[in-house]
Formats: structure tokens, sequence, C-alpha cells
């Protein structure tokens, strides 16, 4: 077992294959005593990642059966959203599910899973982000997000003129 | 959703912004990205850098903002600048800017098909600087 240590001082214990899910701590685990201190995560944080982490480390550890072997070479081939595409469908849906959260909640979890180096949770989120920002406006986007537009008149005009041609496709 | 009370995303360094921008969002979708402050411009720029192919089909895009684009691309290994729709306006002189770019010397795949505005010249000048 592995003892995780978050910044607001929660110990939580987890399986190698949970912990391992993080390519910072696999490495890490190599020469240390398995306590691992994560002073820039917190405890809320460090319990969804961690659901997240064991979720996948289960799905994982079983080899695929052989028609979702088959659904994951057609996956592979059309699908453009995931970076390595998550292939099994009820962990796609789970995944989908897990990813029903705010912003802001959204945000702590990709910078806490950047940072531990979980590359598929990465991708997971940002993808999530992406479909919130797909077919709007730029000023939709700063009201969604709550961004001071700092452009001058000048900068936005040069910009509206340099971008033009990608709001005239048909 | 609720609002938030100060601007979160602020938070995601522009790596992170980037990597959001390369996620399968459109030319439309980059532009107003791209417009909604400075540091987001930054990271769209910044994920044209992370893209393996670029295709300008079906986009009305002209001399100046697709030589723009395949310069910020500079990883790219295939352009596709072939047309699809009417008043495409790609001409020798976009091949020219395009072979100036510091990508060419990477590519493996140029799709010019159905470009009526470029000469054999302009073809060549690409070629010549690519290692097709």
């Amino acid at each position: 077992m592995i003892k995780l240590v978050s910044g607001d001082g929660a110990e939580f214990e987890v399986e190698e294959e949970v912990a391992f899910q993080s390519k910072i701590i696999k490495d890490i685990v190599a020469d240390a005593d398995d306590v691992i201190p994560l002073p820039t995560v917190s405890s809320k944080v460090l319990i969804q990642v961690i659901e997240y982490c064991r979720k996948h480390a289960a799905v994982n550890s079983f080899p695929l059966s052989p028609s979702s072997s088959a659904a994951a070479a057609a996956s592979s081939s059309s699908s453009i959203s995931y970076s390595k595409p998550v292939s099994d469908p009820a962990l796609r849906a789970w995944d989908n599910e897990f990813v029903k959260l705010n912003n802001s909640s959204l945000f702590d979890i990709v910078i806490a899973a950047n940072y531990l180096d979980i590359e598929e949770l990465v991708d997971l989120v940002l993808e999530t982000v992406a479909d919130r920002i797909k077919g709007k406006q730029a000023q939709e986007i700063r009201r969604q997000f709550n961004i001071e537009n700092d452009f001058t008149p000048e900068e936005e005009e040069a910009l509206r003129r340099e971008n033009s041609w990608a709001f005239q496709n048909n | 959703m609720q609002a938030e009370m100060e601007s979160e995303i602020e938070r995601l360094p522009v790596d992170l912004l980037a990597h959001i921008f390369s996620l399968t969002l459109s030319f439309k979708d980059l532009a107003q990205a791209s417009g909604v402050c400075r540091k987001w411009r930054r990271g769209v720029v910044q994920s044209l850098a992370r893209k393996e192919r670029l295709s300008f089909a079906g986009w009305n895009v002209d001399d100046e903002s697709a030589s723009r684009v395949v310069r910020a691309a500079y990883n790219i290994t295939e352009l596709d600048v072939s047309r699809s729709c009417w008043g495409c306006q790609i001409t020798d002189l976009g091949l020219y800017k395009i072979s100036q770019t510091k990508c060419v010397g990477n590519l493996l795949s140029i799709s010019l098909w159905g470009v009526a505005g470029i000469t054999d010249k302009g073809v060549i000048q690409l070629v010549s600087t690519s290692p097709l």
C-alpha cells in the first residue's frame, strides 16, 4: 500500500496499481518509503483523483474481452477526441459521469492530474472544457469563464481582420 | 452551472490552454478563442504548434491567413490547401510564403487539389524547399 498525503494533511492509503496511474508517483516510489506528500493537492481534489485512478486501475487490470478489443480497434482508428482512446464503453460512460462538474472543480482536477502526470485524466477534463467552448463566441466565452477582455480596440480590430476568413466557411 | 466569482480559468497555465485548443476545435472556434484575451491568443498560437496535420479544405482562406497559420503550425508533416469551396484564394504568393515557413522541411504531403489560382512556378518554389 502507498500512503498519499494531501496539502491539508489528510492521509489516503491506496493500492500500488491505483497510485501508479500517476506516472510521477510510479517514478517516486522506486526509492521512497511509500509515504508521498502532495502539498499542492487538497484532500477534496485528491479524493476525486483517487476515485478516478481506482476505477481506471480496476478496468485496466482485466484483459479486454474479444468484443471490447474489437471496439478498441474501431475506436482507435476513428476517434480523435482522446490521444489514447478509452476503449471500454462502460468506462467511457463512467468518465462522462465523472466530469459532470462545474468549471472550478474541473480546473482543480486537471491541475492536480497534470502535476501527477495522469495523462488520460488530463485529456478527459480538457476534452470536457473544449466541449464547453465549442461553437461559442468570444464574448460568450468571456462571460462563461469570467475573463476580462485585455485587448485594446485597435488589437481587436486587427484580430477581426486576421480571423475574418474563419467565419466564412461553408 | 453557477456563476464563478473570479476567473477560475486563469489558474490554468498556458500550455494546458493550448492543449484544450488542440482538441478538435475548428478554425472558427480557434478564431473566437483567440479573441477572448491575450493569454488565450497565446494559447491558440501555441496549440497550432502541437498539430501534425493542417487542412484548409472547405475554408475560405487567403494567402496571408494560410501562411500565418502554417507559420505557427511548425510541426506539421501534412498540409492540405485543396480547394473545396468557391473563392478560395490561394495563389503563387501564398505558396511562396508557405515555402518560407519553418515546417516546410518536414512536410511529407501537400495537397493542392483544385487550387486554380496557382501556376507551376509557385508549386516548384514550394517543392524545391521541401524534401518531397
